[in-house]
């Protein structure tokens, strides 16, 4: 699992924009950036991926905190996640592999979305290895366009938030 | 009581009564700027702010002073805020007066002054269209300012405004910049004024470390054989001079200040290493290498104050005491990190400290001290720049003159050779290393206190950049001490190319004005120092003018050089004492 600061943020091109800029400006080598609405809408979560070997995440996270935009920031690096990927895949599909593509689809627990006159669009919904190999596997029919969610996460079983100020404490 | 007490406290006495009242938004701002207790501002008009200085005809309780270049106005609120704590204030217009801000807020930034810009911009309508003097200022200024606020609603913009002070000023202190479009400041609104202090950000946090990490880090002391306090700027916002007297008192440590601390611990106590880093001198260098723990207060592990960061101190633990907690493992790991106000921390570390055993630690460093004194040898016929300043210092320091250095070796002569003995009297920019900084920030710090004896020890490159400043003080009847160290060069990049490029000089000639015919053109007097006998009469007469600026022109020795001198990216024993000397520990 990757090390990842979940950033809570106001959702508006500015916020992206300090957010964005800080982490550009600061020179801090984050790994790869989802972005994802919560339950608010005046909220974005952002889930940065922190490598140790690269940047201390305690100075990622110090940097963050100091924007007004930012809400709350998160390590996760000591919780248990659940993760999920969704992605659309948009594939070549001439009538008579329908068939094969709703067996492989089901073999996925993924759905048909859209039929059209030569193309299907598949929905795969799961952990990144299973939807990788879900992609993968399509690929020989054609695959045309694929759009992802990147992984969307949610910390098990906590009633509350965990706390930056208590990272804080333990950083400290 | 330190100023920056002073200030805060001030500003919580004051009683504000909730008013809502209807006015155009200009007028709304300067209610705000009042309530925030502001007395002056620096800036220059233009079109999109025009409303700001229409509405300023009926405050005559905010003086504004004119400045000639708006980065003088960032540098002059610079100077107010590092002599008073208080936020210094300036004005400017959209697009190129905006831009001008820029190289001051930045250097704002790094030197964790707190000041506060407001700027106009074009009609919203307009914007984002390349309108006249339009100029993308929340993007330009985002990475210089702690926060900046694009006020697009009538009502937002008394907020904005108090944000922009409590920002300022809370936590680590900084630049803030609240820009407001020419429509908006001209729309009428119902506005509501709050006490400021209510206006806070949301996640505004003070922290303060536990009593476990106070308690190890009274462990660390009291284990300690070689400990040393290592002192900078952010002891000086705290106003924590006297908790740090304490501390190496009760436990007989040697304090050695950055630049940026210069003053927050007296350098004629006997405790006093008085500057470390590149220019530092010899003893404290030694101090803080040979260490086993440094004790930073404030200060941020400066490239220029570790050199090569893997060989810096390498046998010492390190208790990081900083407002900031970013600051902290951010060049180097802290064992024990404490993080909040420098004053309050030590305040309640304290109680808690047990003296160490520091006899021959003691012996080590008095020792390195009788060796390795800062010196210089002034002969009959060049003034020596050393010599100078030296002088500058003894026939000013009875009146306790608040000093602003510009960049460059006369900056380090005159961090070497006053005995900095006060909080917030050597002000320079040190993070930035702006030149053209010190002449406006001396006018600032003589429009914050008034009562004091302001000097500028300028450089004859540096004074070129914001001599403009000047003008303003001519206009305003400002006595303030200028002393040009003229050795015609750019003098510290001279130095650069004499050790490390082969003497290839490279641009740094300075065909220099008379400076003294050129302050007597503007109104300044003028004074033109060739002989080092007529140093000390020059500086008793520039003492003895009250009623305008003086300028003094010293003709100093042009291939002086600044030691001693750690080489960038070096280490303690790469320090050179002279060309080709170095310090042997
Ligand atoms: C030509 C030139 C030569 C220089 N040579 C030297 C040299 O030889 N030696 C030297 O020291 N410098 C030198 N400098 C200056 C140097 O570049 C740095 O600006 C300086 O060392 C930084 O000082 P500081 O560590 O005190 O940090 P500052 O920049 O003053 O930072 C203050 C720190 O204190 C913290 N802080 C703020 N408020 C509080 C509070 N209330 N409580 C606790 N913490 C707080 C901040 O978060 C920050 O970390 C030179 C500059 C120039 C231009
Ligand atoms: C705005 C700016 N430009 C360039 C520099 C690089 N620089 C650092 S010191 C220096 C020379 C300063 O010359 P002067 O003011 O005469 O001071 P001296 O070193 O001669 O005492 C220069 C050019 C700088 N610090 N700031
Ligand atoms: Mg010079």
């Amino acid at each position: 699992m990757p090390h990842w600061l979940a950033v809570t943020v106001e959702n508006s091109v500015e916020s992206l924009n300090r957010v964005f800029h800080l982490l550009r400006r600061r020179h801090l080598p984050v790994g790869e950036i989802f972005m994802h609405r919560t339950g608010d809408p005046q909220d974005l979560r952002l889930l940065i991926e922190v490598d140790p070997a690269r940047v201390d995440p305690y100075r990622v996270r110090t940097n963050l905190e100091k924007l007004l935009c930012v809400k709350a920031v998160e390590d996760w690096r000591e919780c248990t996640l659940v993760v999920r990927d969704v992605a659309l895949v948009k594939v070549r599909a001439p009538a008579e592999t329908w068939v094969e593509i709703a067996q492989l689809a089901e073999f996925y627990r993924a759905r048909v979305v859209d039929v059209g006159a030569e193309t299907l669009i598949v929905e795969v919904t799961g952990s990144r290895e299973k939807v990788d190999s879900c992609i993968a596997r399509l690929e020989r029919f054609g695959v045309i366009e694929v759009i992802r969610s990147g992984p969307m996460a949610m910390v098990r079983g906590q009633a509350e938030a965990a706390l930056a100020d208590r990272v804080t404490e333990a950083a400290a | 009581m330190e100023a920056a007490t002073i200030a805060q406290t001030s500003v919580i006495s004051r009683t504000f009564r909730r008013e809502r009242r209807r006015m155009k938004t200009a007028w709304a701002v300067m209610e705000a700027l009042v309530r925030e207790g502001v007395d002056v501002a620096f800036g220059l008009p233009g079109g999109a702010c025009l409303p700001l200085y229409d509405a300023l005809c009926d405050y005559p309780q905010i003086r504004h002073i004119l400045v000639r270049h708006e980065q003088s106005a960032v540098h002059m609120a610079e100077g107010y805020a590092r002599a008073t704590g208080k936020p210094g204030v300036c004005f400017t217009t959209s697009g190129p007066g905006a831009t001008n801000l820029v190289t001051g807020l930045t250097d704002a930034m790094m030197d964790s002054t707190p000041v506060v810009a407001i700027t106009g911009q074009v009609p919203t309508f307009f914007m984002g269209g390349d309108a006249f003097q339009e100029a993308d200022v929340i993007g330009l200024t985002m990475s210089v300012t702690k926060h900046n606020w694009l006020v697009r609603k009538p009502a937002q913009a008394p907020e904005a405004v108090h944000m922009a002070f409590r920002l300022a000023t809370d936590g680590r202190p900084g630049p803030t910049l609240v820009d407001i479009p020419r429509d908006v400041l001209l729309m009428e609104a119902d506005f509501v004024f709050e006490d400021p202090e209510t206006f806070r950000p949301s996640r505004s946090r003070s922290p303060f470390p536990s009593e476990l990490a106070l308690r190890q880090a009274a462990d660390l002391i009291a284990e300690s054989k070689r400990p040393i306090l290592y002192v900078g700027g952010g002891a000086i916002h705290s106003g924590a001079a006297p908790e740090i007297r304490a501390l190496a008192e009760k436990a007989r440590i040697p304090v050695a200040t950055t630049l940026m601390g210069l003053g927050a611990f007296p350098e004629d106590h006997p405790y006093a290493l008085k500057m470390l880093g590149m220019h530092g001198t010899v003893y404290a260098n030694f101090a803080i290498n040979f260490s086993d723990l440094i004790i930073a207060v404030g200060a941020r592990f400066d490239d220029r104050v570790t050199g090569k960061l893997s060989a810096f101190a390498p046998h010492a633990k390190v208790i990081h005491i900083d407002i900031d907690p970013s600051e902290i493992h951010k060049n180097r790991r802290a064992d024990v990190p404490l993080i909040g106000d420098a004053k309050q921390v030590l305040r309640a570390l304290l109680p808690l400290v047990r003296p160490p055993d520091t006899e021959a630690w003691w012996r080590q460093i008095e020792e390195w001290k009788s060796r390795y004194p800062l010196r210089y040898r002034q002969g009959d016929d060049v003034i020596k720049p050393q010599f100078a300043i030296e002088m500058i210092y003894e026939l000013t320091k009875d009146y306790r003159p608040i000093v602003t250095l510009d960049v460059g070796q006369h900056q380090m002569w005159a961090a070497q050779f006053f005995t900095w003995t006060e909080p917030r009297t050597c002000i320079t920019s040190g993070g930035l290393g702006t030149m053209g900084f010190s002449l406006p920030a001396a006018v600032g710090a003589q429009f914050g206190r008034p009562d004091r004896l302001v000097i500028n020890i300028n450089g004859d490159g540096s004074f070129q950049m914001t001599f403009q400043a000047l003008i303003t003080a001519v206009e305003w009847r400002l006595p303030i001490k200028v002393f040009i160290i003229n050795n015609q060069y750019l003098g510290m990049v001279r130095q650069w190319q004499e050790l490390f490029y082969n003497r290839r000089y490279s641009a740094v000639y300075l065909a220099n004005p008379d400076f003294a015919r050129l302050a007597e053109a503007v109104g300044a007097a003028g004074i033109r120092v060739e002989r080092p006998d007529q140093v000390e009469p020059a500086v008793r007469q520039a003492l003895a003018i009250t009623d305008r600026p003086v300028v003094v022109d010293i003709l100093v020795d042009p291939e002086e050089n600044c030691f001693p001198m750690i080489p960038s990216g070096m280490t303690v024993f790469d320090m050179m004492i002279a060309p080709g000397v170095k310090a042997v520990p």
